[in-house]
């Protein structure tokens, strides 16, 4: 059996934690008066807390930025670095094997055939190129890996009048996508097709469905980018509701300003 | 690759949009106010910029956190660097359901962790002789420093571990909860434990003060 001083002592984290509330406290304080060795204890943490509190933080020496700063300008001097490699290197990786395919058809076309009728060659020859890149993108955009899924989108970059099938894939994308880095990229990818009446249209719904604030801040800029006006409807649903993260409620109101 | 493309010029678009506004009045950074969970979203998608929101918010917490767990201003400098090249490092593997705070302080543990060891592999006495004038506090008068510098080299008397909790509880002001989750264990035993550092910080001190 423990005696009453022993438990009284096992209390005392409880006490200095402030888990006790104002009337357990003081009789805690009545109740420890018969023993002397606990009222010690709890005197002398209460001392070292006291103490504890007298220390303040220190502040940060100014070379701790600095430092900082400069590694962040390594860092992101390396990112850009990757994104031109990447860009040089992989994103034409496929479109060159495809095109070094048509080429060899055409070769292959010219030596064998016998019509000299080779402007209508060359047109074709373009426009097997333009159906393989949308090919390519049509099949790369359903891969399970969401990286793959983003290069896909950016292959758009390049059309300069991408069909219909094309935008409706990047459509369906922005909606329904899981990764919201591929939604961001596509929804960056249909912006440059805001010139077509669907395509804005389509932005403005895709605010509907988007919950993740990132990708709402990107779709209020994109469209107040392309002075959307019909996306101020949706602009004061969110920024009247409490459902919203307060920035993208701040940035609806922006939008909502510049629009109108 | 591509899609960093896509991100910077996200950033761009936000960019010019808020230099439109700012035409007229001086708008306040209006990312400055998105939560630590979100800012490092965006840093996991490389837009390296807004770490420096992040860095503003713990740098102080960070420096301090070393500076009493080392006593030792030039290293504190240099772990708080460490912890912000891995959180560039690991951005992707941060997980924006918990919390940003509790994921910048398993980082710094695992700095201090890793600094320690290398540390006592090449010499086993870590311990400092003094405690240096710049870790105290500085409106103080000399008697209140010379108690400081007395509650100070106890703390120093614990082992890391304990020292840790004491830094974080006493000094940094997290609760339990937060503690608990950093070292991925019950609020409970975070409870005992701190208790446990205490009592035994208690011993320290009250005999050096004698």
């Amino acid at each position: 059996m423990k005696s009453d001083c022993e438990k009284l002592k096992e209390r005392i984290p409880d006490f200095l934690d402030g888990t006790m509330s104002e009337a357990e406290r003081r009789t805690y304080e009545e109740e420890i008066k018969s023993c002397p060795e606990v009222a010690d204890e709890l005197a002398s943490f209460l001392k070292l807390e006291s103490e504890l509190n007298l220390v303040e933080e220190k502040q940060v020496p100014f070379s701790v930025d600095a430092k900082f700063l400069r590694m962040l300008e390594e860092e992101q001097a390396t990112i850009k670095n990757e994104v031109s490699v990447g860009k040089s290197t992989v994103n034409y990786w496929y479109i060159a094997a495809s095109i070094a395919l048509v080429i060899l058809g055409f070769v292959g076309g010219r030596m064998s055939s016998t019509s000299s009728n080779s402007d209508q060659e060359i047109i074709g020859l373009q426009n097997d190129i333009k159906d393989m890149k949308q090919m390519v993108m049509l099949s790369m955009i359903e891969n399970q890996s969401a990286s793959e899924r983003i290069r896909a989108v950016s292959y758009t970059e390049e059309m300069i009048e991408p069909d219909e099938k094309i935008i409706s894939s990047l459509i369906k994308t922005l909606k329904t996508d899981e990764s919201p880095n591929v939604r961001l990229a596509s929804a960056e990818a249909l912006k440059r097709f805001a010139n077509s009446p669907i395509v804005r249209a389509e932005l403005v719904k895709a605010m509907e469905s988007q919950t993740d604030p990132i990708l709402q801040i990107a779709l209020i800029n994109i469209l107040v980018e392309i002075e959307e006006k019909s996306a101020i409807k949706q602009l004061r649903k969110w920024s009247e509701s409490d459902e919203i993260n307060e920035v993208v409620r701040k940035q609806a109101d922006i939008g909502i300003q510049i629009l109108i | 690759m591509g899609f960093r493309i896509f991100l910077i010029s996200s950033v761009t678009i936000g960019k010019n949009l808020g230099n439109n506004i700012n035409n007229n009045k001086k708008e306040p950074d209006r990312l400055e106010s998105l939560s630590d969970e979100m800012l490092m979203q965006m840093v996991a998608r490389n837009d390296l910029d807004q770490l420096k929101h992040l860095f503003q918010r713990y740098k102080k917490r960070m420096y301090n956190y070393f500076l009493r767990l080392t006593f030792d201003p030039d290293l504190s400098e240099d772990l708080v660097q460490n912890v912000f090249i891995r959180v560039i490092k690991y951005k992707n593997s941060f997980n924006p359901e918990y919390p940003f705070k509790s994921w910048i302080y398993r980082i710094a543990r695992n700095v201090f962790n890793d600094d320690y060891r290398a540390r006592t592999k090449v010499d086993d006495h870590v311990e400092i002789t003094e405690i240096p004038g710049e870790v105290l506090t500085d409106e103080k008068s000399s008697e209140e420093k010379e108690r400081e510098k007395v509650l100070m080299k106890a703390i120093h008397q614990l082992p890391p571990e304990k020292r840790e909790l004491i830094i974080c509880s006493k000094f940094q002001g997290m609760k339990y909860e937060e503690l608990a989750e950093i070292r991925e264990t019950t609020v409970g035993a975070i409870k005992v434990q701190v208790h446990r550092a205490m009592g035994q910080l208690k011993e320290i001190y009250f005999q050096y003060e004698k």
